[in-house]
């Protein structure tokens, strides 16, 4: 899954996503991917899981753990998460 | 001022009879012959964990005598924290260490290293934003932060080109930018590190140097790209610094 542009991407082409990937899609997983997004916009890679964690706790004071996202997301959160932001597929080994 | 070079090899003494330590000897000869070039007259050679043992199993010299063909002076130091561990009985003049400990075995030649120190975790980054090895010490430096160990990015020579105007919107400073993300608690410029050594009489460098601390000690590693023999080395011609290998 590539860079979607800004034009592209949007919420509800997640949704479909999010459809196809069985996910349940949810206020708090739609703030997730736009947070997901925009750490790509904003630092030019796709975090991978605890980078995403500690960005989401640190600057938006949204709750989340490791264990709540792989329950919402049924599998790797910063593989599924990169699928619904349209960024590309974060390196899991630096 | 005395040109110096520092060499840090971390590798069991077994290392050196293989096929890698082969290779390893024709990258130190290839180094040697720059600096021979360059007008270096003298080697520090740092030998780091297992590597203390190199002089004690003999093997030391498949390293050095390339050195000493090309009319360089050696002078071995060891730097380990684990002497005592691995057995090896070392006069302590010839015990030192690297990264932030420059200065103090520099000063103090005798330091101890065989106590727990409170130092300061630096991971340098050397490369240019233009070569692809800022990326990869970069992705180094992020992947150490995440194991908590809070460093600090040092940005050293041409790395520093990074902060400027021309690569302001480009990918590797804006993944630098998000290094307080991964647990980095600072990026900082070189001369916080140079401060250290300005009285010392010559210039001394510093690649990649992380510390952790591991069973209430610290420990350095020291992470480098991988070196291929064809590519050309850290730039060696202008001033004492050290490389690791």
């Amino acid at each position: 899954m590539s860079l979607m542009s800004e034009a592209e991407w949007s919420l509800e082409w997640s949704r479909q996503q999010s459809i196809i990937l069985d996910l349940f899609w949810c206020d708090h997983l739609q703030i997730l991917v736009k947070l997901c997004r925009q750490f790509y916009l904003d630092y030019a890679h796709s975090p991978n899981t605890r980078v995403l964690i500690k960005y989401f706790q640190s600057h938006y004071d949204v709750d989340c753990n490791s264990i709540q996202l792989q329950l919402l997301l049924k599998g790797n959160p910063a593989v599924v998460l990169a699928r619904l932001a349209g960024i590309p597929k974060p390196k899991q080994c630096f | 001022m005395t040109k110096i070079f520092g060499i840090c090899l971390d590798l069991k003494p077994e290392t050196v009879i293989t096929v890698s330590g082969f290779l390893l000897c024709n990258t130190l000869k290839t180094i040697g012959e720059g600096l021979s070039q360059s007008g270096y007259s003298k080697i520090y050679l740092f030998l780091k964990g297992p590597a203390v043992l190199l002089e004690c199993s003999g093997k030391i010299q498949r390293i050095v005598n390339p050195f000493l063909d090309l009319g360089l002076e050696v002078e071995i130091l060891y730097c380990s924290s684990a002497l005592k561990e691995y057995e090896v009985i070392v006069a302590e003049d010839r015990i030192a260490g690297l990264g932030t400990w420059v200065e103090l075995c520099l000063k103090a030649p005798t330091f101890d290293f065989t106590a727990p120190q409170i130092i300061q975790s630096f991971i340098c980054i050397t490369s240019s934003p233009d070569h692809g090895n800022f990326n990869l010490q970069l992705d180094l430096a992020l992947a150490s932060a995440l194991f908590d160990t809070e460093p600090t990015i040092v940005l050293m020579g041409e790395a520093n080109q990074v902060k400027t105007a021309k690569y302001l919107n480009t990918a590797n400073a804006k993944k630098l930018d998000g290094a307080k993300h991964y647990g980095v608690i600072r990026v900082v410029h070189e001369d916080v590190l140079s401060s250290l050594i300005d009285n010392l009489g010559f210039d001394v460098r510093i690649v990649n140097v992380h510390n952790f601390k591991n069973n209430g000690f610290w420990h350095t590693i020291f992470k480098t790209p991988p070196l291929k023999i064809e590519d050309a080395l850290y730039p060696i011609n202008q001033s004492t610094r050290f490389v690791l290998v």
